[in-house]
């Protein structure tokens, strides 16, 4: 496989983990709360694309927004149960509580599908759509384009609307917000429930190219984190450029390296940047 | 976030300070004993294997509530030295023909250097950095063992 191809294929895989690591770094940015259960809303979210797929015959691209709504839902029912009461509690308690909420989901899952691998059956699913000189998987093609537009959008509503405004400005400043009327608790409830949603969107989306099981959340869980602290913790625009930066080095890592560890590389770069960029970087970022 | 945290927010600290009562140090004894004692009266290799497992698993666990509980770092990268220990064993016992003896000290000994290979970074984050730190060794760990072949 050449250059061009796997960095064009690189792009393709990117463009998903920058959707799903925005929500992530949204959460973390406005709430100051690292999710560890959030790659567990993107398995809801393929299990959602999957169960549209194969139970109503619904396409998971076409339902993808509908999953993303319901698990918004979700979110942001937990986050009035779980987060609420943690959010200005030590780290141990705010990791075991996330942690703990992931374990929950992913078994009630296994518990309720069974743990078997699934995947759904498209017309567009071994398509391959030939430009410039590269094949492109049709399957890849549309998730990458549904997961930039989604994600430049969300870019586009915390800047623009008046909402996105008054969420960056909770995490700015709680206190300044809760003066100019802005309920942070509200927040809180819609940037969680959107967060999550957003990765359940993204599942959906993937579902016609991934296998679906309970604890496929494992295999996204450290690639969301790597993107969220390489595009600095909290920034959203930041999150879109380091996932596709990771899409890219996975693909050429595979170039050089065999395919098991075409991980290897991207967990190594992500603890040399936590540990070199704590201080810094993170810090300079992260609001206050 | 405090370096000692009060003790509110940390009820492992009482512990520490309230001594043993005679009565707690009676039912140590006899749970001790049962303990012991249960690969004579138990019935058969399942039941005591499940046992070991246990005294094996609350063993790891105790390792982790120093780290966790005692020291306040969360890590999640803590199977790490049970896998690197786990392998220590299989290596030079099962691939070089160690006594099982010799093998588990020289387990304990590798996962202690691993320990400080791994610490000297890692110690380094703190709150969340430290857990996202260690899930990236957890996850690395995973990657090398399953890959290589020795």
């Amino acid at each position: 496989m050449g250059l061009l191809q796997s960095l064009a294929n690189g792009l393709l895989i990117g463009s998903v983990y920058a959707l799903i690591a925005v929500g992530l770094t949204l959460v973390f940015g406005v709430m100051d709360i690292v999710n560890f259960a959030h790659a567990e809303f993107l398995m809801l979210g393929m299990f959602g694309g999957f169960v549209a797929s194969h139970h109503f015959g619904i396409d998971p691209l076409v339902a993808a927004p509908l999953v993303g709504a319901v698990v918004f839902g979700l979110g942001a029912l937990l986050e009035r149960v779980l987060i609420e009461p943690i959010i200005k509690a030590p780290p141990l308690a705010q990791v075991m509580a996330t942690v703990g909420l992931g374990l929950m989901l992913a078994d009630g899952a296994a518990a309720l599908m069974g743990s078997d691998f699934r995947s759904v059956k498209t017309s567009y699913q071994t398509t391959t759509i030939d430009a410039l000189g590269l094949r492109l998987s049709a399957t890849y093609l549309y998730a990458a384009v549904y997961a930039l537009v989604v994600a430049v959008l969300l870019a586009l509503f915390l800047n623009k609307t008046e909402f996105g405004k008054a969420m960056r400005a909770t995490a700015q400043n709680r206190g300044a917000a809760v003066l100019m009327g802005i309920n942070p608790k509200r927040m809180y409830m819609l940037a969680f429930g959107l967060g999550v949603g957003l990765a359940a969107l993204a599942g959906s989306a993937i579902v016609p190219y991934a296998l679906v099981y309970p604890f496929v959340g494992q295999q996204y869980v450290l690639i969301m984190f790597t993107v969220v602290v390489l595009g600095g913790l909290g920034s959203v625009l930041g999150a879109i450029f380091a996932g596709l930066a990771v899409g890219v080095i996975q693909s050429l890592t595979t170039l050089v390296l065999p395919s098991e560890l075409q991980n290897l590389v991207v967990f190594v770069v992500f603890l040399v940047v936590l540990v070199l960029a704590q201080g810094g970087v993170m810090r300079r970022v992260r609001p206050a | 976030m405090s370096v000692l945290p009060d003790e509110r927010t940390e009820p492992t600290r009482r512990a520490v300070s309230s001594r043993v009562r005679p009565g707690n140090a009676a039912l140590m004894v006899v749970l001790l004993a049962a303990l012991f004692g249960a690969p004579f009266y138990l019935g058969n290799e399942y039941q005591v294997r499940i046992l070991v497992l246990v005294c094996i698993f609350g063993a790891a666990a105790v390792g982790w509530n120093l780290l966790g509980g005692y020291a306040n770092q969360v890590s999640l990268g803590h199977a790490v030295f049970f896998g690197v220990g786990a392998y220590a064993v299989v290596i030079f016992q099962g691939t070089l023909g160690w006594s099982p003896w010799l093998a588990m000290p020289v387990g304990v000994l590798v996962s202690l250097v691993a320990a400080l290979v791994i610490g000297w970074p890692t110690f380094q984050l703190s709150g969340h950095y430290f857990a996202l730190g260690t899930l990236a060794l957890l996850q690395v760990f995973h990657i090398v063992a399953r890959y290589w072949r020795v």
